[in-house]
């Protein structure tokens, strides 16, 4: 058994198909970056203006300080969550432990959209309320909403990391901590808090990256981002060296948490494996289990019940009037093409990257490739999107076409497919693909009749993924979109825009719909395999 | 598929290793392969686990490219100083360790890989499933076989394309014991009517030196001795060789003057030595009236033999093979003897 993962980590000779692809799958990655830098050095005097600008310093300190948070507000609602349904007595918990992970499958810019409806001036609460003479609502503008909006729909994320280290911690540490005379409060504090750290650490640098790039929901909620401030600045002006500028700083900051999260997980590989002998007891919440019921029934009402009621009412309410289903078909079509295309492209994009990170670790050419691949995790879709805009009206024939958006996506979604088939390929034993070597077969070959048959799961999972997470894909689909195509988010955007939300309702349901098909396999049973949870962090 | 014998006086280099290098991450894995396996023979490559003996195999299939030195097949030059043929082109089979067989292919799929493009595809895949009576099984899936069909089917594979040179990794160390007699038996039965040179990698002596025409002794990342089984056991040519292969009483003494004195009287010694190993195979000991008086600590009783433990008066301990019918008991008085010179080696 030694041998043979002495075999795995050798360095074998890296096979000249998988380098020629890996690198043009490589040079197509670096466009955006590569785009950005050279043309901040082209346009200096619109750098050091830009830069110069108090707005722009103010927009860089709200997105920064937003993205902190939401962060904080994931945390907060994460943890007595993830405590609560893995460590208590909780009723119900199985329950609850799934709908909680729910609101994930809600986009941004729909949860945006629900909230605006239902609490947002002359919403659903306040016509309920009229009546009992309420005729002002707080804002749901600004700070306030975009906080609560992204963070309830974005602490999921930090729950993901959270409830495996949860489920892993030692009870015999506790015990040992109790036997000193430690009260609970100390013991979380000195003891548990200090081992779910990296979790949350890693958790929350999501969140924080999400935020980070996230252009829907603060778009619809009027919060000035970066995000929104480069999309505006875009549409709005001839001479775009503003919102190159600006998405070169939203750029720098993504990639500083980027940093912070890579850093924090290989920090984290060390305790990964915690053998607990067995599971711990359950903690007895006693009369603490109402309030503790209402916190978590609070949070399903703001994350999962509410979208599903204020979408329900005005999908009814927009069937009624008969403009729910117009124009729906042609989004499902341009939805269903572009995202299919994405996926098939992504899932052989990955596919050398893939063989190279898996066979060819040690190759410095593999490497790059490797890095290059992250481009679309590292960077906000806004951002790339943007890049692949302005290098593509220069080359002409690609702009305004499919293509373009099919490459932003695939771009952008890259490293989930990579994700998936790394893992897949890291199951078939290099000894195969050998054997199949020496029996005559080139390299080339080799990956053709052994290699993807073998890893055709992991391949077609990683393509399914990438293809419900470009149906839900607003802001690149936005700018790439050929004029005049329509897909769902599109068409979600537009009517929510405009406030129309009885036609927005029913291309909102069946989005959120499709991005749950994937959740229900990270239901508790199935997050242990852990290459399903690696995709959603990828 | 059996070729005729090769009659020339002198027979081809199916391999030719020469000081054939490989280490990983700094760190040696083989120093100095120099090796040649004559056509037709079946050469055991005998060594502890990390001697360098599978990276020798996989330089000699191309998994693996030799930092320096040259190696030939059949007189063809597959890698040496800018030349490197990738495992396709060598057209040499393998057996790996684990089978590696694809588990997406049902046993004919699996023996007709290497064969896509011949034009006598069926009929070869038919005589590589005839030759390892495999022929009622084609149709199955590879999960439903044993671990010991499993392995012929690796087998039926690599020797499907006719390859003149065969290789196997530790072909028999995923399979059981009780299996592994008859499946040695069986495989050096098919290797010989296939007519290909093979090389077979182990660190079972016995397995080694049972079946292999051959056996090379390989001790850290390099051959130490070549020879048959009964030349490499009987002699073998240093410490390493003689404490590997088969059991070995092995006593450190002072040498002088090319001379060393044991329990058993003055042996030769290698000049020069001062510290050597006296080496003595247990049935190289005998119970001998007269001899070297000592007591029995221990008796192990095997039924074809019986292995004892015997503790001469001078106190140094020994373990002697002796004959199924000595009645003897523990702490009973015994008197042994040589029946022939032992080894002696330097130990510095």
């Amino acid at each position: 058994m030694i041998a043979s993962r002495f075999i795995a980590a050798r360095r074998t000779v890296a096979p000249p198909w998988a380098l020629v692809f890996g690198l043009m799958v490589a040079a197509v990655c670096l466009v955006p970056p590569v785009y950005l830098v050279v043309r901040a050095g082209q346009s200096m005097e619109t750098v050091s203006e830009v830069l110069a600008a108090r707005s722009t310093l103010e927009l860089a300190v709200r997105s920064i300080a937003l993205s902190g948070l939401v962060t904080a507000f994931a945390i907060a609602v994460a943890l007595p969550l993830g405590w609560l349904v893995e460590r208590t007595d909780l009723p119900g918990r199985r329950t609850l432990g799934v709908l909680v992970a729910l609101p994930l499958a809600v986009p941004s810019y729909v949860g945006a959209l629900v909230f605006i409806s239902a609490l947002g001036p002359r919403g659903l609460l306040q016509q309920a309320l009229e009546p009992l003479g309420v005729d002002r609502l707080p804002s749901i503008y600004g700070w306030p909403g975009a906080v609560v909006v992204l963070g309830v729909f974005t602490y999921p994320y930090v729950l993901l990391t959270l409830r495996p280290a949860l489920q892993g911690l030692d009870p015999r540490i506790e015990e040992l901590s109790a036997s000193f005379g430690h009260g609970r409060w100390t013991t979380f504090r000195r003891v548990i808090l200090p081992q779910l750290r990296p979790a949350l650490l890693s958790g929350g640098l999501l969140v924080a990256l999400y935020t980070l790039a996230d252009f829907g929901a603060v778009a619809l909620l009027r919060f000035d981002s970066l995000t929104r401030a480069i999309f505006i600045s875009y549409q709005a002006s001839f001479d775009r060296s503003r919102a190159a500028v600006l998405a070169l700083v939203l750029a720098a900051i993504a990639l500083t948490v980027v940093v912070l999260e890579v850093w924090s997980r290989a920090g984290r590989r060390h305790d990964a494996v915690r053998g607990s002998g067995r599971a711990a007891a359950r903690i007895t919440l006693g009369r603490w289990r109402w309030p503790a019921l209402a916190f978590v029934g609070l949070v399903i009402a703001l994350g999962v019940a509410m979208p599903i009621g204020v979408l329900g009412y005005w999908l009814v309410r927009g069937l009624a009037a008969g403009e729910a289903t117009r124009g729906i078909g042609a989004a499902v079509t341009g939805s269903l093409v572009a995202a299919g295309l994405a996926a098939l492209v992504t899932a052989v994009a990955a596919l050398p990257v893939a063989v190279l990170a898996v066979r060819h670790r040690g190759h410095a050419l593999s490497r790059a490739v490797e890095v290059a691949s992250y481009t679309g995790y590292a960077l906000p879709g806004l951002i790339v999107a943007l890049a692949l805009v302005f290098v593509s009206i220069r080359l002409g024939p690609l702009y305004q076409s499919l293509w373009l958006l099919v490459a932003g996506y695939a771009l952008l979604f890259l490293p989930q497919a990579v994700a998936a088939t790394r893992v897949a390929l890291g199951q078939i034993r290099p000894s195969m693909e050998e054997a199949a070597r020496g029996l005559g077969r080139p390299a080339w070959q080799v990956t053709a009749t052994v290699t993807v048959p073998l890893a055709s799961r992991g391949i077609a999972a990683g393509a399914a993924l990438v293809f419900l997470t470009t149906m839900k894909e607003l802001p690149a689909t936005l700018l790439l979109s050929p004029t005049g195509y329509e897909t769902l988010a599109t068409r979600v955007w537009g009517a929510s825009t405009e406030a129309f939300f009885t036609r927005a309702a029913l291309p909102a349901i069946v989005l959120v719909i499709l991005s749950t098909l994937p959740l229900l396999l990270l239901s508790p049973q199935v997050t242990r395999r852990r290459w399903l949870r690696r995709w959603w962090r990828a | 598929m059996t070729r005729p014998p090769n009659l020339g006086a002198e027979p081809a280099k199916a391999v030719a290793a020469n000081a054939l290098r490989r280490s990983f991450d700094g760190v040696e894995a083989v120093r100095d392969l120099t090796l040649t396996v004559p056509e037709g023979a079946l050469l055991a490559l005998l060594g502890p686990s990390g001697c360098g003996k599978t990276t020798s195999l996989r330089m000699i299939a191309g998994f693996e490219r030799p930092d320096g030195g040259t190696l030939s097949i059949f007189d063809r030059l597959v890698a040496g100083p800018r030349q490197f043929l990738p495992p396709d082109q060598r057209g040499v089979g393998m057996v790996f360790q684990d089978y590696a067989l694809f588990p997406h292919m049902n046993v004919r799929k699996n023996v007709g890989y290497g064969l896509a493009r011949r034009a006598d595809r069926e009929a070869l895949i038919e005589e590589a499933l005839a030759l390892t009576g495999l022929t009622a099984l084609a149709e199955r899936s590879v999960h439903e076989l044993s671990g010991g069909e499993q392995q012929r089917v690796a087998l039926a594979r690599a020797l499907a394309p006719q390859p003149r040179l065969l290789l196997l990794d530790e072909p028999f160390s995923n399979l059981d014991l009780a299996l592994r007699a008859r499946v040695r038996a069986e495989v050096r039965s098919i290797v010989k009517r296939s007519g290909a040179t093979a090389i077979l990698v182990t660190h079972d002596q016995e397995e080694a030196l049972s079946m292999a025409d051959l056996v090379a002794f390989m001790w850290d990342g390099r051959i130490e001795q070549l020879g048959t089984p009964d030349e490499v056991y009987l002699y073998p040519s240093t410490l390493h060789a003689a404490s590997f292969i088969g059991d070995a009483n092995v006593l450190n003494l002072e040498a002088r003057g090319g001379e060393v004195r044991s329990p058993f009287g003055v042996h030769e010694a290698p000049a020069e030595a001062s510290s050597v190993a006296v080496v003595l195979r247990p049935e190289d000991l005998q119970i001998m009236p007269g001899g070297i008086p000592g007591t029995v600590v221990r008796r192990e009783y095997y039924g074809h033999d019986q292995v004892l433990g015997i503790l001469l008066h001078d106190g140094t301990e020994v373990r002697a093979r002796v004959g199924p019918h000595e009645r003897l008991t523990e702490a009973g008085p015994i008197a042994v003897g040589l029946r022939r010179e032992p080894l002696v080696f330097a130990r510095d």
